[in-house]
């Protein structure tokens, strides 16, 4: 598989998304080390509250913190909603789900076996402005009014009110005729006085198909430090006697009302002024009630940074790219208006039985993380209490996700323009790479002509300095090449004075020689010397035609000529003569062929391929010549049976002194009879071309390629 | 009488080869091997013919400036160019020096040699005597007298050297009638390559071309040879 540089380098270039992994481990610490200093802040803050209470004593008494007792105590809400007395319960939500059920557990009295659908009620209390508020949902399987003709109060379903202060007890009932308003009537301590009616004490009586559902309200200064409700159960219209009596405190019992136990409002205000902001700050009781809470979960508006439009735009782009990878929280929630009875988190107990704790719990559906730092709360020693300090994350959440949305904004901003710049420089360089590679493969011909040099690269880098030295590369090879070439040309030129010279003094001896009737041995040394000295000029000429070549073609001149026909001539009067042992087999094309070139020198290239196929053939075998005309081009074929060529050396026999004769033979062979084929077809647009016999003989087929003469050119 | 030649060459061996060549042959051979000598001694005497060597010691042209001083001294003096680069052979020819003549250097030269000499004489002495029975031949737009080895092409004088024009003479003497490279060397009293000959059919036609551009009268045959056909 083959990687371009271009590929290679736009892979490395995604190490650029290493920086976004790097930003969000970085954010990844910074988070979890702002959660710890969270934490501990939390956890002072915790310990600090509970510095400020503890030891003091009176407080907790007065705000009844000792002798509690959770199934006589009643634990007033602080209800969310108005509550309008009309005998519905819809405006008592949501603290209506705290609710407490009362049946059997509850039972203080019954006449016979306690039934649940005879009675049992769900009881909730709760504050409001300057009222208490109460509701009862009884299930009442007879629901028994008060008769008009009786002035006793409690010969009917009624709900007993005690209260409790430090001046003893006062006792209420309610009671009602039929559906509709109730109040109250303070029944008399000694039994033979009259109920006074108690206009404060307000209610309404709705009979329901169950039973009924009794709202009522009572002023807080009535109210003392300790409070029970009883519902009394009349079944029998005839007896009106009282079969059951299920209440909050077992009066019969305890004798006193359990306590009524609201939030301390001077505890409320110690820690209102430890100010704590964007904290909650709740202590509990040791029934884990909620009994004083200060400040809130609700964190202030966290400040957006002034973006200016190109930032906002980005970041609206990348919105969907930031959803990935940040946590979402939401920064508007309702805080819980009222607290359930019991706070119930994880490590509050532990906190209740003395030990410190830091927890978290998820609030709306996970969309809010909440972390707590619980403490006891001791008197004397003793855990009378709890610290609950909440505080959300969300400062820490947003820091991070701001952070996490420029980690990745930059990063994404880094990878493009970097990624750009990387890809435009891989583009460039590659580019350079593949022009110089282009150039070094145009410079020089499969054949291995040197047609052009590559160009000067202006940059000063190593690129550069490959194009350079490639560029000198090429020149050397050129030299090489010029001379090579001027070197044969030198060494004709040098050596064609002193080879007149030997033949002239040849020539002047023979002449003397004559004169004095020489013997036939010194005249015979002098024909062999004179054979010698002809055979170098035939070297020497055949050097000189090669190397002369390419000027000499130029002083030609072209003319149209009958190919077919020529071939036949040639084939006639020159080789066929000379090559008198070889059968050469040739089939003259009936029409015409027509070629623009020089006579001579086409005659002197394919006589130079004949004299090949000659001294290569293997003897008894023809040497045929085949001409073909084609659409554009003709092509003349000379077709030999012998050695073939090895693929490498295919181009290369065309170079100037380039022999592949394994034997040699009488006559000179400098390897320029190929060159000059390759010299003269380039001179006619034409080309010669080398393979090996496919046709299952064994043998070289020479190819030589020209231009056809387009028709219009006949004319 | 007794010619007397002027044989300027550098190559000392050459030239003594080649003066006692001539030597045997009957002529008066003076030798020179440099411009400046054979200058000086010209300004003495004039030769009956010069035999020049093109490349005299460093001097690329130095025959070239000798043709010119002595053709400054005489108009008629023949002069045969030696020359070892067959690609001064064109500089030559271009020379325009009359029927004169120039041969390369090589193992044929002295075959030769003494043919052309008493050719050139020959000619001289026809241009003396100035008769009119000269032989012409005489085809159509071609005129050639012979002796005088003057030619004329449409009236206008072509200038050919002494080889140039014995293949010309060899073409017209038979219009029509093909000569190959072989009966051209042996009409021009030469022993070149094919392509020799093709170079010097191609300065011919050239001269001609100088004089009429649409001369097309010397024909290719294939390569093979060459006709005359106007």
């Amino acid at each position: 598989m083959r990687f371009s540089l271009r590929l290679k380098l736009a892979l490395l270039s995604l190490l650029l998304l290493l920086f976004p992994l790097l930003g969000m481990r970085l954010n990844n610490t910074l988070k979890n080390s702002l959660i710890t200093s969270q934490q501990e802040t939390l956890s002072l803050t915790a310990q600090a509250v509970s510095a400020a209470l503890t030891n003091r004593n009176d407080l907790f008494d007065r705000e009844q913190f000792h002798g509690l007792n959770q199934d006589r105590d009643l634990y007033l809400f602080q209800l969310s909603n108005t509550i309008r007395l009309d005998g519905q319960l819809d405006d008592w939500r949501p603290e209506l789900a705290e609710a407490e059920e009362f049946a059997r557990e509850h039972l203080i009295s019954s006449e016979g076996n306690y039934v649940l659908q005879s009675l049992n009620f769900r009881h909730l209390a709760g504050k409001q402005d300057k009222f208490l508020y109460a509701l009862f949902d009884v299930q009442d399987d007879h629901v028994i009014y008060r008769s008009k003709n009786s002035l006793r109060l409690d010969r009917s379903d009624h709900l007993q009110i005690v209260i409790g202060d430090d001046k003893g007890q006062r006792k209420y009932l309610m009671t009602a005729y039929e559906s509709g308003w109730v109040n109250g009537f303070l029944m008399p301590d000694i039994p033979i006085k009259f109920p006074v009616s108690e206009q404060r004490i307000q209610g309404v009586w709705n009979q329901t198909n169950s039973g009924y559902i009794l709202e009522i309200r009572i002023p807080l200064e009535l109210l003392g430090n300790k409070l029970a409700f009883t519902i009394a159960d009349v079944d029998d219209v005839a007896s009106r006697d009282i079969k059951a009596l299920i209440g909050t405190s077992n009066l019969k019992e305890d004798k006193a009302p359990g306590l009524l136990l609201t939030t301390s409002t001077p505890i409320e205000e110690i820690l209102k002024s430890l100010d704590r902001p964007y904290a909650r700050i709740r202590i509990v009781d040791r029934n884990q009630r909620v009994r004083a809470q200060v400040g809130s979960l609700r964190t202030s508006e966290i400040p957006k940074e002034q973006e200016d439009k190109l930032s906002r735009r980005i970041n609206e782009l990348m919105r969907p790219l930031y959803r990935f990878f940040i946590n979402p929280f939401l920064t508007e929630f309702k805080d819980q208006a009222s607290q359930p009875t019991e706070l119930d988190l994880q490590g509050i107990r532990e906190g209740l039985a003395g030990k410190h704790s830091v927890t978290s719990y998820l609030m709306e559906d996970g969309q809010v993380e909440v972390m707590a730092a619980i403490t006891p709360l001791y008197e004397q020693e003793q855990v009378i209490g709890a610290v609950v300090v909440e505080q959300t994350t969300n400062s820490i959440l947003s820091l991070s996700n701001r952070l996490i949305e420029e980690t990745i904004s930059l990063s994404v901003i880094a990878f493009l323009f970097g990624g750009c710049i990387l890809l435009f420089f891989a583009f460039r360089i590659s580019a350079r790479i593949r022009r110089l590679r282009n150039q070094a493969a145009s410079a020089i011909t499969p054949d291995g002509r040197i047609l052009n040099t590559i160009n000067k690269d202006s940059a000063s880098d190593e690129i550069a300095d490959l194009g350079r030295t490639l560029d000198s590369m090429l020149s050397q090879l050129q030299q090489q090449i010029e001379h090579r070439e001027q070197m044969a040309d030198n060494l004709e030129h040098e050596m064609r004075t002193p080879l007149a010279g030997i033949a002239a003094s040849v020539k002047n001896l023979r002449q003397e020689q004559l004169d004095t009737n020489p013997s036939d041995r010194i005249m015979e040394y002098i024909q062999w010397v004179e054979r010698d000295v002809q055979r170098m000029e035939e070297l020497l000429t055949s050097i000189r035609e090669a190397t002369t070549l390419k000027n000499a073609l130029l002083l030609d001149s072209m003319e149209l000529l009958d190919l077919g026909r020529a071939v036949s001539v040639w084939l006639e009067h020159g080789w066929r003569p000379a090559f008198n042992k070889v059968d050469i087999l040739y089939q003259a094309p009936e029409h015409e062929v027509l070629v623009n070139g020089d006579p001579v020198r086409l005659r002197q290239a394919l006589e130079k391929l004949v004299e090949n196929a000659v001294s290569f053939h293997a003897p008894g075998t023809p040497i045929e010549l085949q001409l073909e005309q084609h659409d554009n081009d003709i092509s003349l074929l000379v077709i030999n049976q012998g050695p073939i060529i090895e693929p490498d050396m295919q181009q290369q026999i065309f170079h100037s002194m380039i022999s592949n004769r394994a034997v040699k033979d009488k006559l000179p062979h400098l390897g320029l009879g190929l060159y000059i084929v390759r010299t003269v077809l380039d001179h006619h647009d034409g080309r010669v071309s080398v393979q090996n016999l496919s046709d299952g003989r064994t043998g070289v087929v020479f190819t030589i390629t020209l231009p056809g003469v387009p028709n219009n050119e006949l004319a | 009488m007794t010619y007397r030649i002027a044989l300027v060459e550098d190559d000392s061996r050459l030239q003594t080869n080649y003066a006692q060549a001539l030597q045997r042959e009957g002529y008066d051979v003076a030798t020179y091997s440099s411009k400046p000598e054979a200058m000086s001694a010209f300004a003495r005497s004039l030769p009956d013919l010069a035999i020049l060597d093109v490349m005299l010691g460093e001097e690329m042209a130095g025959g070239f400036d000798l043709c010119q001083h002595l053709r400054s001294l005489s108009s008629v003096i023949p002069i045969i160019f030696l020359t070892a680069r067959n690609s001064d052979l064109d500089r030559v020819s271009g020379l325009r020096l009359g029927a004169w003549d120039y041969l390369t250097k090589d193992t044929t030269t002295l075959d030769f040699l003494p043919a052309r000499i008493s050719a050139l004489f020959r000619t001289v002495e026809a241009l003396r005597s100035n008769t009119t029975e000269n032989k012409i031949i005489q085809h159509k737009d071609l005129q050639i007298d012979e002796d005088r080895k003057e030619v004329y092409w449409k009236g206008h004088p072509i200038s050919l050297t002494l080889t140039e024009f014995w293949i010309l003479v060899c073409l017209a003497r038979r219009p029509g009638h093909v000569k190959n490279h072989e009966q051209l060397m042996e009409a021009a009293s030469v022993i070149v390559t094919n392509n020799a000959i093709a170079a010097h059919i191609r300065r011919i036609r050239d001269k001609f071309h100088d004089v009429d551009s649409d001369f097309k009268a010397i024909r290719s045959e294939y390569g093979m040879g060459y006709r005359w056909q106007p």
